[in-house]
């Protein structure tokens, strides 16, 4: 039913008032009157409409609070993101009002102006746009995700562009919008020719110095890995934030927390979601959790629409403009934040309960630059198969001990891909996030430190669904190998000016790191080929590439060195106790040729499809809720 | 606690006062490490050798000594091999005073304790004289810290340091891996003392312990495959130390009674290590825990092991390893229950004894280079331990010319190479042809040195062996242009045409 007859009014509005709502709920018996008022007290003094605070602090399921509505007042419901909209009508209005009370006048027909209204027994609301319309008004309800929906795709359109631009705008030099700059595609193209010219004169002496370039690399990086390693082991039982410093925190006290959910065609992940947030220990009203939905999204937008349990969010609808990606959501989404403190988590993501403490806390005792806080990762259905064993010794290692090492030894540490809690006020300074870059963690991280900021580490856990099937493993990793490969391009535009940022232990880092995870990724595939050819072959053209220095240096990289780095990654287990696994990282080389892999795919993205954000799929573990919770 | 300031100054006060003191002993009484020069001798075959390549070292001995010599190839002086060990020596004496440091107690008792150690004359000896063994001892020590430190944080890190330590050791000496499968069936139990029961856990930890031996092993074995032919080339070789040690072991009844004789091996063992540091037992009781009783205990063990195989050439330096550990194991004797002040008094006057018993054992030892320490330590000079073999070297330096080729087998010549100091003039048996040159000297070499047979009786000399009468009759082709009481030159008369070097 589309056009009620019950509620067409001439903007009166007689029966309604402005506390329609609250005394509804209270004859209703949802909520006692000492609870109504708590609830609006706390809408007053975060200066939010009464509905929103409802809805978006988990007091009422957004079907319950239909229902309640449409039983007191006989309004039809509008699917608004099927309906046909005036947006020349809608934009005629005022949008932070429209925004604040949630009220979509979206066409007219005839004589009246159909609005769709969060909360219709708001006569106050009615009145306004009567009196800005002149026009009698039919009355509809729809959920906030359709009045979010339609608002942002209407107002949202110059702060979309700001998200997308803002970084290229304000440091264009930061920004991956290109992916090679002039300067790097000669120098590519001179060292190719080099290499060529070289390989033309002789090519003995052409491979023997990539070899012996290739082997230096690998020395490099395993060395800085394994003193990492130690530095990080080493401190394996000290915590960063204790149980009692927790304590020691008065709610009052806490400053707003904003988090940003990026979501994108995950609706079977929504309610693990919903609940890990309500798990979440920190004064419901102090939090401020932004779901950022696409405007394509339906399928999630659905999802919300229909749900019957309270949930702490409020919808952001991004509109639709290229590049489609995850910081491009953030940025967006930064913008409505209240939060002193922004933290990001995935759509599947399970953090520990007291993580938000724990942030705060490592705010106020770690140095005045920490400016960012990064929790651990780790994944929830280790067991399920081979590779979610692998993958989370690799994230057990890079998370328990290798950032830790790089926390000790103070180089840059490339932040994760959620769970990263910033001050608000810096990350604005930094301008957010690259929405062209795909791994925009791993940039800002960089970017961070090149301005004298830190970040920090704090002894807390988020659980993800580690990927299962191999080809949607290959995706994702494809997508951070491309992201290492656009933040080394867009960093290295200028090496000498990062060098002065960061300095040599910066740079050493960064190298090693973002350049030369990619690099070496991309490297074992042909030398293992090439090992195995010698071994079988024996072929006179390897031992000539292969002189004795270099040789050398290549055998121990061949032996000790991934004898190293199987041992270190046995380390993995021991922090977690997932001793179970530590045969596993004895099958470490099988599981680096899918790193190989992904490293290739990325390269050939890179270059031809930059921005492009390979999605990852969740919701595919068979692990069952009760038995993520016995993890958490 | 991390690396202070401090702690740097601390060691390079050391190794620079290890390093003029041996400096001394070298110019004043002649004494300076025979092994030295032999790992200098390989340095050089690897760096300048002909062809230059890293096999050169020797795919017998175990490889870890030879590469921090490398850099060392420029030179023959026992000066420079003299840098290396005083460097390791300073480490393990500066990580002993870090580990006094958390130890309670007057500082007073910490001075008597580290000044006893560090005039040890059995620890000084192996600083001076074996830097092998003293980078061993380095190790050692880190092993045996790092699973004290275990016991008491059960933190895996330690286990690690532990594991790598093990690992390095076994590229030092052999027979580490028979310390290391000694430990597999007991380190569960050993690791479970301290942790909570846990099966999978203790294994994990297991693992993380005995895997670096067996990657280190596992590669060497590795590279005598490529580089031999033969895995186990460090084992079948004619040059095998396994071999070098089983005939000095059948040259010394005393020890050559315990090989499969378990308790006359525990018997020798007790004994010698008894002789030469006392005080190692009297702290050895104060522990109250099995974990670090055996890891404490894991040298003596060791030698009881090897002896009983067979392998092992015992002489008192080896025990040297005790004089540092007793260090560490003095910071469990303070702090157990057994402890009262008086007895770190008690300790140091053994430790103050230990430093007697340590100089009788030298003076009386078999081992030539021990006895000279000894008469060193007396203030007695010493007749140069390669006196010869310089004086070959400087004859060949001043009568042959760049293209002359001097054929020797460095088994026992290595240190005229050394001292030579230009590899690419000799033949030697890590060259893939040396024994086609062997077979027809007079077509290859220039010069042809010799030496006295009696000198190779625990090694292995080709030379020796393909020709036994050479040392007194020489060769049909050639003249003796020199001799030395145990070596002589002898000079090709035909004319000689340089057998081409055919790399494998």
């Amino acid at each position: 039913m589309l056009v009620p007859d019950e509620l067409s009014s001439s903007g009166s509005g007689s029966s309604l008032d402005k506390k329609a709502l609250q005394n509804l709920l209270i004859k209703e018996r949802i909520f006692s009157q000492e609870q109504i008022e708590k609830i609006e007290a706390f809408a007053e003094r975060e200066k939010l409409y009464f509905p929103k605070a409802l809805l978006f602090y988990g007091y009422i399921s957004r079907t319950d609070y239909e229902v309640i509505i449409r039983k007191a007042v006989p309004v039809g419901k509008v699917d608004l993101l099927i309906q046909e909209i005036d947006y020349e009508l809608l934009m005629s209005f005022d949008q932070t009002y429209l925004q604040d009370k949630l009220v979509c006048p979206f066409k007219r027909n005839g004589d009246y102006l159909y609005v769709a209204m969060i909360n219709p027994l708001d006569e106050e609301v009615i009145n306004y746009i009567y009196e800005r319309s002149q026009s009698p008004l039919k009355i509809f309800y729809a959920t906030d995700v359709d009045i979010q929906w339609v608002l942002h795709k209407a107002f949202g359109q110059e702060l979309a562009e700001s998200a997308v631009y803002s970084l290229f705008i304000e440091d264009e030099r930061s920004s991956a919008i290109e992916t090679f700059t002039l300067p790097q595609i000669i120098s590519i193209a001179l060292l190719g020719t080099l290499f060529i010219v070289g390989v033309a004169i002789n090519a003995s002496v052409a491979f023997t110095i990539l070899m012996a370039i290739v082997n230096l690399l690998y020395l490099f990086s395993i060395g800085f890995k394994f003193v990492l390693t130690l530095a990080g082991a080493r401190f394996e039982l000290y915590e960063a934030v204790t149980q009692a410093e927790i304590r020691e925190l008065h709610d009052e006290d806490l400053p707003v927390y904003s988090i940003l959910l990026p979501v994108y065609k995950e609706p079977e992940v929504i309610e693990t979601l919903i609940y890990a947030l309500s798990q979440i220990d920190y004064p419901r009203d102090k939090l401020d959790i932004k779901i950022l939905l696409e405007e394509d999204d339906f399928a999630t937008i659905n999802k919300i629409r229909n749900l019957n349990i309270p949930s702490i969010f409020e919808c952001i609808v991004v509109p639709n403009m290229q590049p489609k990606t995850k910081p491009k959501a953030c940025n967006y989404g930064l913008v409505f934040c209240r939060g002193e403190v922004v933290t990001i988590y995935d759509a599947e993501d399970i953090p520990e309960p007291d993580q938000l403490k724990k942030a705060i806390v490592g705010f106020k005792k770690f140095p005045e630059d920490v400016i960012c806080i990064q929790a651990q990762l780790n994944y929830f259905n280790a067991n399920e198969n081979f590779l979610t064993k692998m993958f989370t010794l690799e994230y057990s290692y890079w998370f328990d001990y290798m950032l830790p090492g790089m926390d000790r030894l103070n180089v840059p540490i490339p932040l994760g891909g959620t769970s990263n809690h910033f001050i608000k006020e810096k990350l604005v300074e930094l301008n957010a996030w690259d929405p062209f870059n795909v791994t925009e963690d791993a940039d800002l991280g960089v970017r961070a430190y090149a301005k004298g900021y830190k970040v920090g580490t704090i002894n807390s856990t988020t659980y993800e669904e580690a990927n299962k099937r191999v080809r949607s493993w290959i995706r994702q990793r494809s997508r951070w190998v491309k992201g290492y490969m656009q933040t080394f391009l867009v960093h290295m535009r200028n090496p000498i000016e990062l060098y002065k940022k960061i300095g040599f232990r910066g740079m050493f880092a960064f190298f090693l790191f973002i350049g030369g995870t990619p690099a070496t990724f991309l490297i074992n595939l042909p030398l293992w080929i090439l090992f195995i050819t010698w071994i079988i072959f024996r072929p006179q053209w390897i031992s000539e590439i292969f002189p004795a220095w270099v040789l050398y240096i290549s055998l121990f990289n061949l032996l000790i060195g991934n004898a190293m780095v199987v041992y270190m990654n046995m380390l993995a287990v021991f922090r977690r106790r997932l001793y179970g696994l530590v045969v596993y990282a004895l099958l470490n080389p099988l599981y680096w040729i899918l790193h190989s892999l992904g490293a290739y795919k990325a390269l050939w993205q890179l270059i031809f499809k930059p921005f492009y954000w390979e999605k990852t799929t969740h919701g595919v573990t068979k692990v069952k809720k009760p038995e993520i919770l016995r993890t958490v | 606690m991390g690396i202070k300031p401090r702690d740097i100054i601390v060691f390079l006060f050391i190794w620079i006062g290890l390093f003029f003191t041996g400096a001394y002993l070298y110019f004043n009484y002649n004494f300076y490490a025979q092994e030295g020069i032999f790992l200098m001798e390989k340095a050089q075959l690897a760096m300048r050798g002909n062809p230059p390549r890293l096999e050169n070292l020797g795919l017998i001995y175990p490889p870890l000594p030879y590469l921090f010599y490398l850099p060392l190839a420029v030179s023959s002086s026992p000066i420079a091999s003299l840098i290396i060990s005083t460097f390791w020596g300073a480490l393990v004496i500066a990580l002993c005073i870090r580990y006094l440091r958390w130890i309670p107690g007057n500082t007073l008792v910490k001075l008597l304790i580290t000044s006893l150690m560090i005039v040890n004359p059995v620890f000084l000896y192996v600083i001076f004289a074996q830097p092998s063994q003293t980078l061993y001892v380095l190790f050692f020590v880190v092993f045996v810290y790092s699973f004290f430190r275990f016991h008491e944080t059960r933190i895996p890190y330690y286990i690690v340091l532990s594991g790598v330590a093990l690992g390095a050791m076994s590229g030092i000496r052999y027979d580490t891996f028979f310390l290391t499968l000694a430990l597999i069936p007991f380190a569960p139990f050993l690791i479970s003392e301290t942790i909570e029961f846990n099966v999978v856990r203790i294994f994990a930890l297991t693992l993380m312990l005995v895997l670096p031996t067996f990657i280190v092993l596992g590669s060497w074995v590795y590279l005598n495959w490529i580089f031999a032919g033969e895995p186990f080339y460090f084992y079948f070789s004619p040059y095998s130390y396994f071999k070098q040690v089983s005939k000095e072991m059948a040259l010394r009844p005393e020890l050559a009674q315990g090989k499969g004789n378990l308790m006359w091996a525990i018997w020798i063992v007790l004994k010698m290590s008894f002789l030469t540091y006392p005080a190692y037992y009297f702290t050895l009781p104060t522990i109250r825990t099995i974990t670090i009783f055996v890891a404490a205990f894991a040298p003596i063990i060791l030698q009881i092991i090897v002896i009983f195989l067979g392998i092992s050439a015992l002489s008192y330096s080896w025990f040297g390893v005790l004089i540092p550990l007793s260090i560490i194991i003095m910071y469990y004797f303070i702090n157990s229950p057994l402890y009262r002040p008086v007895y770190a008094y008690v300790v140091i006057v053994i430790m103050a004894i230990s430093v007697y018993f340590g100089y009788q054992s030298l003076a009386n030892s078999v081992e030539l280079t021990e006895k000279n320490f000894a008469t060193v330590l007396k203030g007695e000079k010493v007749k140069d331990i390669f006196e010869e073999e310089l004086q070959v070297a400087k004859f060949l330096k001043e009568n042959t010319t760049e293209k002359d080729m001097i054929l020797i087998d460095d088994a026992v010549g290595y240190p005229i190479v050394c001292f030579f100091s230009s590899p690419k003039q000799f033949y030697l048996p890590y060259q893939y042809d040396y024994v086609r040159v062997l077979q027809q000297p007079q077509f290859a070499a220039t010069y042809i040195v010799v030496p006295r047979p009696e000198l190779t009786v625990t090694g292995f000399d080709q030379l020796t062996a393909m020709y036994p009468d050479a040392f007194e009759k020489g060769f049909d082709f050639t003249t003796l242009v020199y001799q030395t009481p145990n070596w002589r030159v002898y000079k090709s008369q035909t004319q000689q045409q340089q057998i081409p070097i055919e790399e494998q």
